[in-house]
C-alpha cells in the first residue's frame, strides 16, 4: 500500500534514461517447438490422406482431388509458417516485466509487469512430452489479447522461469 | 453503532412468496409443452382433473421446498473476521464466505415481482471467479439500504488501510442529477436518426429495385411505368402520395420505438455522489442501482454526436473490471447518456482524481492510415456493385450514381476519420480520441492497465510503423499506424505500472 518508505526519494525521471523496451536483449525459444509444429501438422496431414482416401474409394468423384489439391497447398504454406516462425518465438525476463515475442507477418511483442501478474502455469501436451518440451504461461487480468504463452521451452527452464516469475509476483505482493 | 447483521438471518417474510412464485413459474416454464399438447389432444374430463390434481401436488410439493429454502437461506456479517457470510440450501448446505475487500460493488435490483410484492434484491459483486455473484432476493427496503450501506463502508474501509475514509452511513450528497422526461424525449428522438438513415436507405433501395425491373423488361421505360400505373393506380399522383405516406410512417414508428426504448432503460436515471462513492439508479422494468468506485474503474468513455452536443446530452459509458471472459457482458458496462457537459466534469474529477488536460505525448497515426481505410471500405462497394449488377441486373446508369455517392461519402468519411484520430499520452492517462459523428474520448489511468501489446506487419517494418495495444482489466484500447519514435512513451508508461503500489481493481 501507499504509506511511506523509509528510505523515500523523488528524483525526476527522464524519459530518455528509461529502460528501453526496444533494446531487449531476447533469448530464444528452443528448435524443439519447431519439430513439435512439424509432427503435429504431419500428424494432421497423414489424418487428412486417409480421410480423402477413403472419401475417393466410397464416392469415386473425381472433385476430391480439387479439393484435395486445394488442402495440400494449405498445408504446404502452412510448413513453410513453422519454419518463418521459428527464429521469431523469443522472450525476455528483466527485472520489473516479461517480454515475449511472436509471429512472422504480424510480429506481435507482449509486455506484462510482474506487479500484474495473476497466476503462471506450465502446460505439457503429448508431443511436448515426447520432445521434453512444455507451455508457459502467464495468465492476467486483461483477458485473451494480454495474456501469453511461451512455448517449445525446456522443461526445466520453464519451471525455472515459473519461479522467476512467481518470485517476483509474491514480492509485489508483500509489499 | 449497534453491529447490524451480526447475527444469522432471514429474508422478509414475504420473501418465501417470491421463492414459491419463482420456483413455480419456472416448473411451468419446462411444463409448457405438456400443456400444448394437452391442449391439442382435447382430453377427457377424467384426463384433465388427474392433471389438475397432479398440478396441484406439485404446487404443495414446491410451497414445501419454498419453505424450506426459505428458512434455509441465512445471511450475517462476521465483524470480526470480516467476512460476509452467506447459508443456503435444502439437501447440500452450502456456505459463501466473502471476505470485506473481495466485495467489488453492491448494488439494489427490483425486478416486476419484486416491484409488486415491495422487496429489494441485494446483489454482491466480488472479485475473482466470475461466478461467485450473491443475490438476497427479498428485503425491505429499509433492511436492503442498510445492508449495502455497510457492506460498501466495510469493503472501502479494508481496501483503504489508512482510516481516511469516513463512516458510510452518514454521507453528506455533494450533488445529485436525475434526467427529466423532458431530456429521455430529447433522447429518444434524437438517438433515432441513424436508424431513420437505414430506414430511408431501404426504402429507397425498394423502390429503385423496383424501378429497375421496369427497364430491364422493355426499354421504352416511361411508357411502361405509365401504362403500369394507369392500370393499378388511378394517377401517378396516387401513387406518390402513398409512397410518402408510407415514408413518414416508417420515420415516425421508428422514432417512437426508440423513445419507448429509451424511457424503459433510462427512466428515472439519478446520479448521487457523496464523498466517497457515486451512485446511480434507472430503468423502468428493472430498476438498478449501482454503485461505483474509482478504483474498479478500467475505462471512461465519453461520446457525443453533433445532434447530442446541441441539445447538451453527452453520454459517459464506464468500463468496469470483470473476469476475463465477460467484457463484453453489459455487466461491467454502465452507460448514462443525456448528461451536461459541467456533470461530465464532475464525474471525472471523482473518478480520476488528477487532472488529465497537461499533455506530454501527441501522437497521430501516419498518413497511410488514409489510403489502407479507403482500400477497406472500396471491398463492400465492389460486393455491391458486382451483386446488383449480376444477380439484381441493374443497368450501369443506374449503378455509377451510387459508385460516385459512396465514393464522396467514403473520402470525406475517411478523411475526417484521420483527422480525429489521436493519441494523447499524458503523465498519469492515456487518452484516445476518434469518432467521425460521433466524437469518442477513452481514457485510462496508466496504472491500472495490465499489459501492453506492440504489434508489427511484416510490410510495415520498412516504414517502422506498429500498432500499439493497452490492455486493461476492462478491455483494450489500441491504436494504429504509431511511428517507431513514439515509441519511447511505452518505456515511461510501463515504469508508471511497475512503480505503483495502488490497487488497480
Amino acid at each position: 500500500m501507499d504509506s511511506v518508505n523509509k528510505s523515500f526519494s523523488n528524483q525526476q525521471v527522464e524519459i530518455n534514461l528509461l529502460p528501453d523496451y526496444q533494446a531487449i536483449d531476447f533469448s530464444k525459444i528452443s528448435i524443439k517447438k519447431q519439430q513439435k509444429s512439424i509432427l503435429q501438422l504431419s500428424t494432421l496431414l497423414v489424418i487428412f490422406c486417409i480421410v480423402f482416401l477413403v472419401l475417393y474409394i466410397q464416392t469415386q468423384f473425381i472433385g476430391t482431388f480439387y479439393i484435395a489439391g486445394f488442402l495440400l497447398l494449405i498445408f504446404i504454406l502452412s510448413y513453410i509458417n513453422i519454419f518463418l516462425q521459428q527464429p521469431v518465438y523469443a522472450y525476455a525476463i528483466r527485472e520489473k516485466d516479461i517480454a515475449y515475442r511472436r509471429g512472422y507477418w504480424v510480429t506481435k511483442t507482449t509486455l506484462i509487469p510482474f506487479n500484474r501478474v495473476q497466476h503462471v502455469s506450465i502446460v505439457q501436451g503429448v508431443f511436448d512430452k515426447l520432445l521434453g518440451i512444455s507451455t508457459l504461461k502467464i495468465f492476467t487480468a486483461g483477458g485473451q489479447g494480454s495474456d501469453i504463452s511461451i512455448p517449445g521451452l525446456d522443461l526445466a527452464l520453464a519451471v525455472k522461469l515459473k519461479e522467476a516469475v512467481a518470485i517476483r509476483i509474491s514480492v509485489e505482493e508483500d509489499e | 453503532m449497534n453491529k447490524q447483521f451480526s447475527t444469522p438471518q432471514r429474508q422478509s417474510k414475504i420473501g418465501v412468496l417470491l421463492i414459491f412464485l419463482e420456483s413455480l413459474f419456472k416448473i411451468l416454464k419446462g411444463l409448457w409443452v405438456l400443456g400444448v399438447y394437452l391442449l391439442v389432444k382435447k382430453p377427457s374430463l377424467e384426463m384433465l382433473s388427474y392433471g389438475l390434481i397432479g398440478l396441484l401436488g406439485l404446487g404443495i410439493v414446491t410451497l414445501f421446498f419454498s419453505v424450506l429454502r426459505y428458512k434455509n437461506f441465512k445471511f450475517y456479517i462476521d465483524y470480526t473476521k470480516e467476512e460476509f457470510i452467506l447459508q443456503k440450501g435444502i439437501f447440500t448446505r452450502e456456505q459463501l464466505n466473502i471476505p470485506f475487500d473481495k466485495i467489488q460493488q453492491v448494488y439494489l435490483k427490483r425486478s416486476l415481482l419484486q416491484r409488486i410484492i415491495d422487496v429489494y434484491e441485494v446483489v454482491i459483486d466480488t472479485a475473482g471467479s466470475s461466478d461467485k455473484e450473491v443475490n438476497i432476493k427479498a428485503l425491505s427496503a429499509i433492511e436492503a439500504n442498510s445492508l449495502k450501506d455497510i457492506l460498501i463502508g466495510l469493503s472501502l474501509e479494508s481496501s483503504f488501510t489508512d482510516s481516511s475514509i469516513v463512516q458510510a452511513n452518514n454521507q453528506k450528497v455533494k450533488w445529485r442529477h436525475t434526467l427529466t422526461p423532458n431530456t429521455l424525449l430529447k433522447l429518444g428522438v434524437t438517438s433515432n436518426y441513424l436508424r431513420g438513415v437505414g430506414l430511408i436507405f431501404a426504402f429507397l433501395a425498394t423502390v429503385i429495385t423496383e424501378l429497375n425491373r421496369f427497364t430491364t423488361t422493355n426499354n421504352s421505360f416511361y411508357h411502361e411505368v405509365i401504362t403500369y400505373v394507369e392500370t393499378n393506380f388511378t394517377s401517378v399522383n396516387a401513387i406518390v402520395l402513398i409512397l410518402f405516406i408510407a415514408f413518414i410512417f416508417t420515420i415516425i414508428l421508428g422514432f417512437i420505438i426508440s423513445t419507448v426504448e429509451v424511457f424503459i432503460k433510462y427512466f428515472n436515471l439519478t446520479l448521487v455522489q457523496t464523498e466517497t462513492s457515486m451512485e446511480v439508479e434507472m430503468g423502468l422494468k428493472t430498476n438498478t442501482k449501482t454503485i461505483l468506485k474509482p478504483r474498479r474503474v478500467q475505462m471512461l468513455i465519453f461520446s457525443v454526436t453533433p445532434i447530442h452536443k446541441y441539445f447538451n446530452l453527452h453520454k459517459v459509458r464506464v468500463v468496469l473490471a470483470g473476469s476475463s471472459d465477460q467484457f463484453k457482458q453489459q455487466k461491467n458496462n454502465l452507460t448514462i447518456p443525456g448528461l451536461p457537459i459541467d456533470k461530465l466534469a464532475k464525474i471525472k474529477a471523482f473518478l480520476y482524481k488528477k487532472d488529465t488536460e497537461t499533455t506530454d505525448v501527441r501522437i497521430k497515426p501516419h498518413r497511410i492510415l488514409i489510403f489502407r481505410n479507403i482500400l477497406m471500405a472500396s471491398i463492400p462497394l465492389l460486393i455491391f456493385v458486382v451483386f446488383v449488377y449480376l444477380f439484381l441486373g441493374w443497368s450501369w446508369p443506374f449503378i455509377i450514381p451510387f459508385i460516385l455517392l459512396y465514393g464522396i461519402v467514403m473520402y470525406f468519411f475517411v478523411k475526417k476519420y484521420y483527422q480525429g484520430l489521436e493519441l494523447k499520452i499524458t503523465e498519469s492517462f492515456i487518452i484516445k480520441k476518434q469518432g467521425v459523428w460521433q466524437q469518442k474520448l477513452k481514457i485510462i489511468e496508466a496504472y491500472k492497465l495490465q499489459s501492453i501489446s506492440i504489434k508489427q506487419a511484416i510490410w510495415l517494418k520498412k516504414r517502422g510503423l506498429y500498432r500499439v495495444t493497452f490492455h486493461t482489466a476492462g478491455g483494450d484500447l489500441s491504436f494504429p499506424l504509431v511511428p517507431q519514435k513514439a515509441l519511447t512513451s511505452i518505456n515511461k508508461i510501463l515504469y508508471k505500472i511497475e512503480t505503483s503500489h495502488k490497487v488497480w481493481m
